[in-house]
């Protein structure tokens, strides 16, 4: 019988594994004794990253957006659908539509995040964000007529994608209000929910200072419960009200509800063994990206070296041998520090990341590789 | 563009190995000083000759760091984005193109064009070109010829639309 190997989810960790498996197992595919699936619930493989530059004009959603048949190796099968039910007992797989293969043999969950701003009264209603299309734009519009007044960037959600990414949009706001003439004019204030400005230790005792140099008022334990849109305020659980002029707000996020119901982890996150990224509550499913629970950022890099990981634990598997390959936490993510100037940090589980001197190089690579992305998403770097 | 007065300005702006301190140096910065120095002692005395060799040629590698500044100075975000972009756009056609079938495909094609490049001219009379139907070649062109429509037909994500 045919090897089924489905993943789930056609975004960046799901289209390189897709790939990466197409060729690791390219003559049994041909042959007809294995057969790649990815199912998405939608026609395009859209690239996030590109969200941070909308808001302040520099690039469109639709420079992040692609068919995702087109990136996806011609022995991939490509299935529009959704997954609404996973039997993790019998190895089979629910949908919408009733498109896709009705059991796995190994399913990979590459479903990522979503956002639920509803979890925040009036945060629908008084906040803007940049983690979605249509906020985005949203958010572009009022920002390029933004000249005067108190803006306050929150991160409320945690984990949530790209963990650079609060701090980019605040350093980069900052050089944006500057180079205009309009920073005295504009208050920033950057909020975060535990006691330092980053989750990750070294990358806050960097960021700290930076914030600081730039103006930029800070509120740490500062954990938004509701937002109030037509006093323009923003509700802590600490009991702070913080008015505003222009809410920009990390949401909180959740994974796919259907890992929820599967009982695979809490919040749509997969339990997984953070090594091997198999689900520590079923045989035979391998979770990778934002939806592994390993620990590590929601960052693309991490779905990228992720997927290789999980393309080579299958093609053993598939092979009859032994898996041995595991994930080290590799992490790579470039931090923008202002408009022409951006850093990066590269770490792992052992090694804790070192922030690099700004640099315009840096920034540079960062263009460079938001406009190479597509040579990824295709496996080829 | 880059101006001969930028570059005097980066070029005055580089820090001077030979500098000498101003006394205002933290113990940290004289202790990795000091750390230098004796590591390019020791490079001096266990390989002199290279280490000559290398003082000899900073002249280039200051010239090539020029290059670079001009780089630098010359470069717009748009241009980086535009120039990302085209190598991402050949790297893809690249990697279509990679496939051993398709790579095959366009090197009988390019020979194709290759020979009809070399050969003289054919009549295009009606009569001639029902003549030149009788040929083997012709027919094995047009047959390769009907199979690639088809094939751009299949390939066409639009298909589904007709």
């Amino acid at each position: 019988m045919t090897d089924e190997i489905v993943v789930v989810g056609g975004g960046t960790g799901g289209a390189v594994l897709a790939n990466d498996l197409a060729e690791r197992l390219g003559p049994e595919v041909d042959a007809g004794d294995v057969r790649v699936t990815v199912v998405n619930d939608g026609p395009d493989h859209v690239y996030k990253p590109v969200w941070l530059y909308v808001p302040f004009g520099l690039r469109e959603p639709s420079d992040g957006r692609r068919p995702l048949r087109d990136l996806l190796d011609r022995r991939v099968d490509l299935v529009e659908d959704r997954v609404t039910e996973i039997d993790t007992e019998r190895k089979r797989l629910g949908y919408r539509d009733g498109n896709g293969p009705r059991r796995y043999d190994h399913l990979v969950l590459a479903t990522g995040s979503r956002l639920d701003r509803e979890e925040i009264p009036g945060l629908v209603e008084g906040g803007h964000d940049y983690y979605s299309e249509a906020g985005a734009l949203a958010l572009q519009e009022e920002l390029l007529s933004f000249t005067e007044g108190h803006l306050i960037l929150s991160v409320i959600g945690s984990p949530h994608m790209c963990p650079a990414a609060p701090l980019e949009f605040v350093f980069m706001a900052d050089d944006w209000f500057r180079k205009r003439g309009l920073r005295e004019d504009v208050e920033i204030t950057y909020t975060y929910p535990i006691q330092r400005v980053h989750g990750n230790p070294h990358i806050a005792e960097w960021a700290h200072p930076l914030l600081e140099e730039r103006d930029v008022r800070i509120e740490t334990f500062c954990n938004p419960e509701a937002v109030d849109p037509d006093a323009e305020v923003l509700e802590t659980m600490e009991g702070t009200e913080i008015p505003y002029d222009l809410l920009v707000a990390i949401p909180p996020h959740r994974g796919s509800e259907v890992v929820e119901a599967a009982g695979l982890g809490d919040r749509g996150w997969v339990d997984v063994d953070k090594e091997t990224l198999a689900a520590t509550n079923a045989e035979a499913v391998y979770a990778l990206g934002d939806t592994a629970n390993t620990g590590v950022p929601k960052a693309g890099s991490v779905a990228h070296y992720e997927a290789g990981v999980v393309a080579q634990r299958i093609a053993s598997a598939v092979h009859g041998r032994p898996a041995t390959a595991t994930y080290d936490g590799k992490t790579v993510c470039f931090v923008e520090t202002g408009m022409d100037a951006a850093s990066y940090v590269e770490f792992d589980y052992q090694n804790p990341p070192t922030p690099k001197p700004p640099s315009k190089s840096l920034h540079w690579a960062k263009l460079a590789y938001n406009e190479s992305y597509w040579l990824t998403a295709r496996g080829l770097i | 563009m880059t101006d001969g007065d930028t570059n005097e300005a980066v070029e005055t702006e580089r820090p001077d190995a030979d500098a000498s301190t101003d006394g205002q140096e933290t113990t940290a910065a004289a202790a990795l000083e000091d750390v230098a120095d004796e590591r390019l002692a020791a490079a001096l005395e266990e390989n002199p000759e290279a280490v000559a060799g290398v003082v000899e040629r900073l002249d280039t590698v200051n010239e090539l760091l020029d290059v670079v500044d001009l780089g630098q100075d010359a470069m717009t975000d748009e241009m980086v984005v535009s120039l990302a972009r085209m190598g991402a756009n050949v790297g893809e056609l690249a990697d279509t193109a990679a496939d051993p079938d398709t790579r095959d495909g366009l090197a009988r094609l390019l020979e194709g064009v290759g020979n009809a490049q070399r050969a003289d001219p054919e009549p295009a009379s009606t009569l001639a070109l029902l003549r030149s139907l009788r040929d083997p070649e012709v027919k094995r062109g047009l047959r390769y010829l009907v199979t690639l429509a088809r094939g751009i037909g299949a390939a066409d994500p639009g298909a589904d639309a007709d």
